[in-house]
């Protein structure tokens, strides 16, 4: 899998910024309509990792992402301007309702469609669910190793160097290619793409899959496919009243919140 | 029993899989079904240890437990998967549940994908709806999601410290059973370990916690958030970026998903975004305070109290203001 121009493969999601989501004052529901997508950041700090391999090596960034419907097209212009050369949509209508099983079913399929690449990057978890599965569970599918909650990665000839960030320790391990990484948001500071690199991006070419190019039947439904039900999704109901705390100074928005604290018998009085 | 399914346990981590115990016992009781806790036995553990730890798990709650014996030392993520998918295909148990830590979220998932089943990450609820698994997790920031599923086992990983360990539960009995798997070829290699340094304060049952994250530029302005912490009589945490990458704290001080998850009465975040990482830790808190020079920073959304300022002129003035208040 070592060829002369390794290909480097990045799977990102397109998540609701999570950060500008409003709950609905009544049902208390998400307003997701409301919620503009953005690139996934962990997902755009592996394919920082990415380009940063193939500015070290040469090669290729190849980035894939499972779609319900055309994303906007300045976050696919920004895949591009970081450093992609190709952005692989696919897109699949009941992708709304894919789980974590059948998303990575999609994209394996999908890397297998792209051929010989010897790295799989994408984010430790997404922004909006972060559930940590569709890393592991691509690297099942396709029967490779895993590097999961990577900090820093090396390559050489082939072979990956990762640390590890476990809860107690760190780890650094090595595994021949193909291998997939998940890598946390310690790994880099991804760039701000520059004016030439967005004029440039928009020559570069981005293509749009259906699960049929993928081999599977035109009446497949990921719904269907899906192991896990959400049922319910709700803002929790003791809502936090989010008082904003005032003043000319910041001794005087420091004297008011300490009186705050203090009517409510959270400072103790030694 | 079994034709209803077992409900299986299993952490690598000790006190985790104890907790599972807890988190498991109710649903077995409901289901009327057996609780097994699963364990990993080195070929190198001592067989008085290994019975020592067959005692603990049915004094603690569990039914029954399964040991893979004859563990490689060096045995990873591979091996688990495989020991795993071998205990389902042997018990086909309604439901197993896994710590969620680092590696055990990691197995989970490779093995759902074998298995074709689905899996729920960090569940912070399991209940039983008419006989079949129910979780709660986090999403999407801050909401709460529940969570049914279509495909058997149910396969959930559960947060570390969301149950309480488990109390004894009088005198019980249990089956042992043994099996070995074959390991799998595990093309990773280990190379190095280096623990983490822990501290000794433990920000779990602290009732104040003071947190710090990235508005913090440099680890020498530390002495400011501790002057804070005493004032209050606190605990300090951090985000992740300051345990994990920078390492300006003990490994221990993390608040978060995958760091400690906090609940006290007041819980102070200094310069923390408050991204879905660190909110599952800290959002059982009974009272928060923000201080952010972001007005949108999602943490400001789970607050009770929001200051839009640079911590570096709040901290201290907070710090005067409670020295103030004390005699």
């Amino acid at each position: 899998m070592s060829d002369a121009t390794p290909t480097f493969a990045v799977c990102v999601k397109f998540a609701p910024d999570t950060a500008q989501l409003r709950a609905d004052p009544k049902t208390r529901a998400p307003r997701l309509d409301e919620a503009p997508l953005r690139i996934s950041t962990f997902d755009e700090h592996a394919l920082e990792e990415a380009v940063r391999l193939k500015e070290a090596h040469g090669g290729r960034v190849e980035v894939l992402s499972l779609v319900a419907a055309p994303p906007p097209e300045e976050i696919v212009l920004k895949l591009l301007a970081m450093g992609a050369d190709r952005v692989c949509l696919i897109e699949e209508p009941s992708a709304q309702a894919a789980d974590a099983l059948a998303t990575a079913r999609v994209l394996g399929a999908a890397l297998q469609k792209l051929g010989a690449w010897e790295l799989v990057l994408c984010g430790e978890g997404s922004i909006d669910v972060y559930a940590r599965q569709v890393g592991p569970r691509i690297a099942a599918e396709l029967d490779i190793p895993a590097l999961t909650h990577v900090t820093r990665l090396d390559r050489e000839a082939g072979s990956f160097t990762a640390h590890r960030g476990l809860e107690d320790r760190t780890e650094v391990v090595a595994c021949e290619a193909p291998v997939l990484v998940a890598v946390g948001l310690e790994i880099n500071q991804p760039r701000f793409p520059t004016v030439l690199q967005i004029l440039g991006a928009s020559q570069k070419p981005t293509e749009v899959w259906r699960l049929a190019d993928l081999g599977f039947p035109d009446d497949t439904s990921l719904e269907d496919w899906s192991g896990v039900v959400t049922t319910d999704v709700r803002a929790p109901e003791t809502q936090r009243n989010g008082l904003v705390i005032e003043g000319d100074s910041a001794t005087e928005v420091a004297e008011q919140l300490a009186c705050e604290l203090f009517a409510r018998g959270l400072v103790k009085l030694a | 029993m079994t034709d209803r399914g077992a409900i299986c346990v299993f952490s690598e981590n000790r006190e985790v899989a104890l907790e599972l115990l807890a988190a498991g016992r109710p649903l077995a009781d409901q289901a009327q079904t057996e609780l097994l806790s699963i364990v990993m036995e080195k070929r190198a553990s001592a067989p008085t240890a290994n019975d020592a730890v067959v005692a603990e798990r049915i004094a603690l709650g569990a039914d029954g437990v399964l040991i893979v014996e004859d563990v490689p030392d060096d045995a990873g993520t591979a091996f688990d998967v495989a020991a795993l998918q071998r205990v389902v295909g042997l018990r086909d148990p309604a439901a197993l549940l896994v710590g969620a830590t680092v590696h055990g979220t990691e197995v989970v998932a490779r093995l759902a994908q074998r298995l074709r089943a689905g899996c729920a990450t960090d569940c912070t609820r399991l209940t039983l709806r008419d006989g079949r698994l129910e979780i709660e997790r986090v999403t999407l920031g801050r909401f709460t999601c529940r969570q049914t599923f279509r495909t058997r086992p149910a396969l959930a990983s559960v947060r570390p410290r969301q149950f309480a360990s488990p109390q004894r539960r009088g005198e019980r009995r249990g089956g042992v059973e043994r099996l070995r798997v074959d390991a799998p070829v595990d093309p990773m290699r280990v190379l190095e370990r280096r623990e983490r340094v822990a501290s000794h304060e433990r920000i779990d049952r602290a009732a104040c916690v003071v947190a710090v994250g990235r508005g913090l530029r440099a680890a020498q302005d530390l002495p400011m958030i501790e002057a804070l912490a005493q004032a209050l009589d606190a605990a300090v945490g951090a985000s992740r970026p300051l345990t994990n990458d920078l390492e300006w704290l003990p490994i221990d001080a993390k608040v978060g998903l995958s760091g400690t998850t906090v609940r006290p009465k007041l819980y102070i975040a200094c310069g923390i975004s408050g991204q879905i990482e660190h909110f599952v830790g800290m959002r059982e808190s009974e009272v928060v305070v923000a201080i952010n020079t972001d007005p949108t920073a999602p943490i400001m959304a789970a607050a009770d109290y929001r200051v839009i300022g640079d911590l570096y002129e709040v901290v201290p003035a907070l710090t005067r203001a409670l020295q103030k208040l004390r005699p």
